[in-house]
This record gives structure tokens, sequence and C-alpha cells, in this order.
């Protein structure tokens, strides 16, 4: 396994989309969540939110890919995540996630990474979801020496 | 486990899998590669399956989600989804509740938890 080096650590890449009508369909459809609040423009217009909105774990979901991209099994095997949604994208927006080093901590044979984390939209930068995700690998997977 | 009822068998076979990638337009092909289920995959469709098992109205929305992962189900394993819907809370005029789901591929082989805080508004 290939080790990671501390200064690309620091800042992961970020994964961007672009909410449409098909991408909510197309969720819906995969995951079974068919909430009326996330197709039915004249019952979305009667919450909250005054119209249509994407699946919170369709946002969530860029999380997980991010964590996913950099860590890989490491993430799907071992990884957690906390997050509030703080808000909705809705359609024609465009979101991001972000996610960068908090703290590494040794902690017997393992290196315990935490990452602050979330999602936002790229028309205004507010926060769709923020958070915490805890990474844990084997100590000498991570390069120390590398600044 | 007592506390937890089953909510349902969650397949996963190759075309259901690249069915959710393509939905969240996830286009890194990691999970693919290694024939791996992603958990959040699992999560999004215990959502689903909540919606109809608790009675959750149209309207509702999460507000928290925590996933822990400890394993990852192949392409075309059966994983079974247990559940537990926490207390109801009313708070000003709002309903809220905790959902807390283990997924399990056979007998006692966890593949991951999580736990959702899910609001009702205009109850």
């Amino acid at each position: 396994m290939s080790k990671y080096n501390l200064e690309s650590l620091k800042q992961l890449d970020e994964i961007t989309c672009y909410v449409d009508a098909s991408t909510i369909t197309k969720y819906a459809e995969a995951s079974g969540d068919h909430n009326r609040i996330h197709y039915d423009e004249k019952f979305a217009r009667t919450t909250e939110f005054g119209g249509i909105i994407a699946h919170g774990m369709f946002t969530l979901n860029l999380i997980s890919q991010m964590l996913d991209l950099k860590f890989g099994m490491d993430w799907l095997v071992g990884g957690s995540l906390k997050v509030k949604f703080k808000g909705a994208a809705r359609l024609d927006d465009i979101i991001h996630s972000w996610g960068s080093l908090k703290s590494i901590k040794p902690q017997d044979e393992k290196m315990i990474l935490t990452l602050d984390i979330g999602v936002k939209n790229r028309k205004d930068l507010s926060e769709l979801i923020t958070g915490t995700a805890i990474i844990k690998m084997e100590r000498s997977r991570v390069d120390e020496n590398t600044e | 486990m007592e506390e937890y009822l089953l909510l349902g068998d969650i397949s996963t076979e190759e075309w259901e899998v690249k069915q959710f990638l393509g939905s969240v337009n996830d286009v890194q092909f990691n999970n693919i590669a290694y024939q791996a289920v992603p958990n959040v995959m699992l999560v999004s469709r215990s959502i689903g399956m909540m919606l109809s098992a608790f009675s959750i109205p149209d309207g509702a929305v999460h507000t928290s989600q925590e996933i822990y992962n400890f394993g990852v189900a192949r392409f075309g394993d059966v994983v079974q989804c247990y559940s537990k819907k926490e207390k109801e809370r009313i708070i000003g005029g709002m309903k809220l509740f905790g959902v807390s789901c283990k997924f399990y591929k056979g007998k006692g082989n966890i593949l991951c938890e999580s736990r959702s805080i899910v609001i009702v508004k205009n109850i």
C-alpha cells in the first residue's frame, strides 16, 4: 500500500456537481427516497424551502466521494463522519465539497486523522453541510517527513 | 440488537451500484475497481425505506447524519438493514426524532452504522 504525503492531506480535492431536475430524479430512483419535496413543485412551494430541494444524502455523497478519492479503502473500512445539514441545494445550483486536515494524532499502531468537511453552494458560498470525518490508518502509512 | 427491527434487505447487484454511482455523478470508478459497495449507498437506500416504515411524511428533512464504516459489501451481496426509531420530541411545532441503522452482510458481519435526525415541521 502506498504512503500518504502529509502535505497532500492538508487540503482535499473538491468534488463539484450541478443540480438539476434530472439529477434529483435519478437519485430518487436509485435511493428509493420519493419525498415530494424533491420533485413536486406545488407541494415544495408550501414548505419552508419554497421550492424543490435536492436530497440531503445526495449532497452528502459529494463528501463521501471526496473521502473515497483521497483515502480509498481507509475511508470505506474504518472511516466515519458526523455532519449537520445547514441548508439545501436547489435546482440550478452548483455545489462542491471541501475538506481540510484538522489534526493528525498517533494512537497505538494507528494514525488518527480528523478532517473538517463540508459542502458549499458555489453561488453564494453558503454552507449546506458542515462536520467532521475521522480516518484511521496504519501509522506507517503516513510519511511525516515530507514537508 | 433486540431494539432494532429488520427494515429490509438491500440488493447490491452491479447494475444497482452503477445506477447509484451514476445518480450521484460519481465518475471515479474506485468502487467499481474494488467491486465495493459504498456504505453511503446503503445509508441512502435506508432513508428511502424509512419513509414508509416509519410513516415519515412528505416535507420531512433530516438535519444531521452520522456514518461509521466497518466493512464493505461486494457487488451481489444482500445487505440486511436493521433500524431503530428513537423517541419523538415536539419542539415549537416541530417533531424531531433520531433513526439509527445497522447494516449487516450475513450474521454478525457488520458493515456500517448510521444515525439520522429527522425533523417534521408544521405538525
